[in-house]
């Protein structure tokens, strides 16, 4: 979703939305097999587009920011989950779960990927995962062109991650966070060039042998999380880092809240009962706000 | 980036404008010392080489047993701008949540 300033460059706005989420998905989808990276061989080297370049380097970026808590190269492991296709045929279908060893891995897998300008060395053993960080980014992409291309100040909303460009009549966005319906909900302003991510335990989910499963992995393990969390929403100045920091404090579970707070990041954690956690300037959270909207 | 290695003990220093400066102890004796440069890097140019020293196309000599992202806090950032503010009322204009 596209909302810009300019009623008259609306078409134009959501052809840029259009055209670059298409390129982005041609680069990196895990899902097509015309993608770049699925007929990719890169455990020798392979050189790659520049789009697909920057891609990676900032999933790489995003791992070296949280330390490793995103990974992307937790491919394989989403795989063994059944999460190999889009998420509506995921959820639709049955999992059998196979012989798994729960065993803590001996190194972190982003540290074994080599991007060296445009030469991208992927080991074998592992498969990248760039969902994480390429909606991110795309946000950012778009919110840039919009305003640089069309000379109106935009927000951009893929997924629930929000980046905007250029100045708004009032001097920031009405936005409303809130996860599933039934979670609590908030309003605020952002900030103009101000951005907004959530991340969340409660969607992408699917059931293996059983068992309720989601899309957020430990790389630690190449498990899903504890959903310690319901969501998380951080507010940053870049898409790609409030991203990377949401879903990273999904991953870290309750340490989060003090990662977060060293961190000085503007957070809204809710967890598992609906209970609401700030960090930062994250503006505290009326009664009047906590109704479900 | 710069990757040496000193026998069992590691140390990967990533050099780049700002950041902040974290020591990362990790098992058989070996440490990340890093430089996160944050939102100063730009990937989209230059060279991210994420391979330990060795590692050749990725495969792993096994000196480590295991990993964490622990580390020491970082320090605050004490000047960031105000990214949000309560509500005025109004229309939403977007939606932030999970996917």
């Amino acid at each position: 979703m596209s909302v810009v300033t300019d009623p008259s460059q609306l078409d134009a706005a959501v052809d840029i939305t259009r055209k670059t989420m298409n390129a982005v998905e041609l680069a990196c989808s895990r899902f097509r097999a015309d993608s770049e990276l699925a007929r990719l061989r890169a455990s020798e080297g392979s050189r790659v587009s520049p789009l697909l370049a920057m891609l990676v380097g900032k999933a790489l970026e995003v791992a070296r920011w949280t330390n490793g808590s995103v990974d992307p190269t937790l491919g394989n492991d989403l795989a063994a989950l059944g999460y190999d296709r889009d998420i509506a045929l995921v959820s639709s279908e049955t999992h059998v779960a196979g012989t798994t060893v729960l065993a803590r891995r001996p190194v972190a897998g982003w540290t074994r990927v080599s991007l060296l300008d445009d030469v991208l060395t992927v080991p074998r053993d592992l498969r990248l995962d760039l969902g994480a960080s390429a909606k991110a980014v795309t946000a950012d992409l778009v919110a840039g062109m919009i305003t640089k291309q069309l000379g109106c100040a935009a927000l951009v909303s893929l997924g629930g991650d929000i980046a905007t460009g250029g100045q708004s009549p009032s001097g920031a966005w009405e936005v409303l966070v809130q996860d599933l319906p039934e979670d609590p909900a908030q309003r605020l302003r952002l900030a103009d060039g101000a951005a907004l991510a959530t991340s969340s335990t409660q969607k992408r989910r699917w059931v293996v042998a059983g068992q309720p499963v989601h899309h957020i992995l430990d790389p630690r393990f190449g498990t899903p999380v504890d959903p310690v969390w319901r969501s998380v929403s951080v507010a940053a100045t870049s898409c790609l880092r409030a991203n990377a920091l949401s879903t990273a404090s999904i991953v870290r579970g309750f340490s989060a809240i003090e990662w977060l707070s060293s961190l000085g990041a503007d957070a809204r954690l809710v967890d598992r009962a609906g209970r609401v956690v700030v960090t930062g300037n994250w503006p505290v959270v009326t009664e009047s706000e906590t109704a479900h909207e | 980036m710069d990757i040496r290695s000193q026998g069992k003990r590691r140390a990967i220093v990533v050099t780049a404008a700002v950041g902040l400066v974290g020591l990362v102890t990790t098992v058989a004796g070996s440490a990340l010392l890093w430089n996160d440069t944050a939102e100063a890097q730009s990937a989209s140019s230059g060279t991210v080489n994420n391979q330990r020293s060795g590692s050749g196309s990725g495969s792993d000599e096994g000196e480590h047993s295991s990993f964490s992202f622990d580390e020491d806090a970082p320090s605050p950032n004490t000047n960031a701008p105000q990214l949000l503010t309560p509500s005025q009322g109004g229309a939403v204009q977007g939606r932030s949540s999970g996917s």
